[in-house]
């Protein structure tokens, strides 16, 4: 009897469950990471030692930082704009009653279910048709579209339960419609529209999909790497990799951070 | 006592307002007068108008007929931002981002007061509502007892034409309800500023308020002092909104009598009617009997000193002529 409470007080098969979870999803990470930092070229064990060599070899190599300074505008880019849209959108879809709420939010949240890959291969035709080409440009406008959806539902959550009567006692003492949004609105909405917009940052930064059919010559960081990946096995994409994922967890932390905060 | 309300010249008249929701009218024909520093109460059921009443006077809503003036100067078209009258809402609205200072002196900044001046003028009305001590706190983290103060000064540091209160205190427990009625009642003697009080509660108008307007179903009733009301209501349903009564036929005519106009004695005693003591029910600083007559069971409250009667009890029961409300038809 005694032993089996004991089995009862430590939940064994939930400790397993997570820890197999973990190991699934962060091992494939742990091993980019480590052999990033790898003295050998060779992507095997036995480890030979650490070496920052891999990493000296991108921040020399002027490809590779064109790369990440082309997938920086577009991450900053798409940021902005989708938090701007975004939040606009919010602000006119919360006014409207919850049949039209509902069929605005299904149409805005078509290209987050659309497959990415078809979306991509219209986005091309249509760029060739209207004969404006590939690049960069072209690229950070099909992104913009991939992340507003999800800017657009962080920021519609939000605005749901905003207290739209703070908005008349605003007005009541004296504020003009766009004086209360300033002082009123955007304060208390603005830890969402920050988080969403690291959100749509995170996004972009490891978008390849539009990128790979629209971008041209204008290759961003993830399509760089699949172009070395092609050539051979260059263990240099793995300190890119460690590179772009402290950069989007970073943002994607951040992000958490903010529109958790916001709910205090 | 208050400043003598100035009849001479109104603060606010609402001339023949009509207002309707769709097919649903709201507020059909209102016409009221508020003078100058009048505590002005507006009472009534939910749904009776009174909101939509308030909600006209700032300027949130717009009348579909009639016009609204305050001090003499037509406002009806004005809207809230630009109106000199402010209003306490329900639920407060204090802004949760702001420290209670800043919630303060919101009014005066947007219309460009200069900073020092603000600053003097927000310390005043902290202290006056009580609430210096809490200044630099943030509105979010406040009871509702201090919200409701702030949310006062909020209002009242504007040095407006007109407060307009709607049900301040209904968010607020019993025991700092009562304490709230009282200080609301002294912060407007003190100001003189006229206070126009929408609530639903009897007793609270009647204790505040110098008049008091009565509504049901977007008609302004009956519009008179606490003791006008109470004492000789327009029509039945003031009457029976502003307390409890007894409804009887007497000599032919269709009467009321307040229960605690009713007086119990010995059957011995020369007139009145006999009764016989049928329930006591024991209510703290009250004592209620159902007594019944030929006139049918009458409920009686007498103070808690009184004796007390026993039920089976056979008594005698009187009312002073002046008890007597006629209710016509």
């Amino acid at each position: 009897m005694r032993r089996l409470a004991r089995w009862r007080r430590t939940p064994w098969a939930s400790i397993l469950y997570v820890a197999l979870v973990l190991l699934f999803l962060f091992v494939p990470l742990a091993i980019v990471v480590l052999f990033s930092f790898h003295a050998s070229p060779r992507m095997a064990f036995p480890f030979q030692g650490f070496s920052l060599r891999w990493y000296e070899e991108i921040f020399t190599d002027v490809e590779i930082l064109r790369a990440m300074g082309r997938s920086a505008i577009a991450a900053v880019t798409t940021g902005l704009v989708t938090a701007i849209l975004g939040t606009l959108a919010g602000l006119g879809i919360v006014g409207l009653n919850a049949r039209a709420k509902g069929a605005v939010m299904f149409f805005a949240m078509i290209p987050m279910s659309f497959p990415a890959l078809l979306y991509a291969i219209g986005l091309a035709v249509y760029y060739r048709e209207l004969g404006v080409g590939f690049s960069l440009g072209a690229t950070i406008a099909g992104q913009i579209i991939q992340s507003l959806p999800f800017v657009l539902l962080v920021i519609s959550a939000t605005l749901d339960r905003f207290r739209f009567s703070l908005i008349e006692a605003a007005r009541d003492l004296g504020a003009g419609a766009f004086h209360a949004f300033r002082t009123i609105t955007l304060p208390i909405i603005l830890p969402a529209v920050l988080g969403s917009m690291l959100l749509a940052m995170a996004l972009s930064a490891d978008e390849f999909i539009v990128a790979f059919f629209t971008a041209g010559q204008d290759k961003t960081l993830p399509l760089m790497m699949y172009g070395r990946l092609n050539v051979k096995l260059d263990p240099s994409i793995n300190a890119i990799g460690t590179v772009l994922l402290v950069a989007t967890s970073a943002l994607a932390f951040i992000s958490a951070r903010r529109t958790s905060k916001e709910s205090l | 006592m208050s400043a003598t309300p100035d009849t001479a010249s109104p603060a606010i008249e609402l001339i023949g307002i009509e207002k309707s929701y769709g097919s649903a009218p709201a507020v059909r024909h209102l016409d009221l007068t508020i003078a100058q520093g009048e505590f002005f109460s507006l009472l009534g059921p939910s749904g009776c108008g009174k909101t939509t009443t308030l909600r006209m006077l700032a300027g949130f809503e717009f009348p579909d007929a009639g016009s609204i003036r305050l001090e003499g100067r037509d406002v009806t078209e004005i809207p809230a931002h630009r109106r000199e009258v402010n209003l306490v809402f329900q639920k407060y609205e204090l802004f949760p981002h702001m420290t209670v200072r800043r919630n303060v002196g919101y009014g005066l900044k947007v219309r460009r007061v200069p900073r020092a001046e603000i600053d003097d003028r927000v310390d005043e009305m902290l202290e006056t509502v009580g609430v210096t001590a809490f200044a630099d706190r943030r509105a979010d983290q406040l009871s509702g007892g201090q919200q409701q103060r702030v949310a006062l000064a909020r209002a009242l540091v504007n040095r407006p034409r007109a407060l307009l209160l709607d049900e301040p205190l209904s968010a607020l427990d019993v025991k700092l309800r009562k304490r709230m009625q009282l200080e609301l009642k002294s912060i407007q003697e003190r100001l003189g500023t006229t206070f126009v009080y929408v609530t639903h509660d009897q007793e609270e108008a009647l204790l505040m308020s110098d008049r008091i307007g009565i509504m049901n179903d977007g008609r302004l009733l009956q519009v008179g002092t606490p003791r006008e009301i109470y004492g000789t209501p327009a029509d039945p349903f003031v009457a029976d909104f502003v307390g409890e009564l007894n409804t009887l036929q007497l000599d032919g005519a269709r009467v009321a009598i307040r229960p605690e106009q009713i007086e119990l004695g010995a059957v011995t005693r020369s007139g009145g009617r006999r009764g016989v003591i049928r329930a006591r029910i024991y209510l703290g600083h009250t004592l209620q009997y159902e007594v019944e007559t030929d006139l049918g069971v009458l409920v009686v409250r007498s103070g808690a000193g009184a004796a007390e009667l026993e039920p089976g009890a056979a008594v005698s029961v009187t009312w002073p002529a002046t008890a007597v409300i006629e209710l016509g038809e």
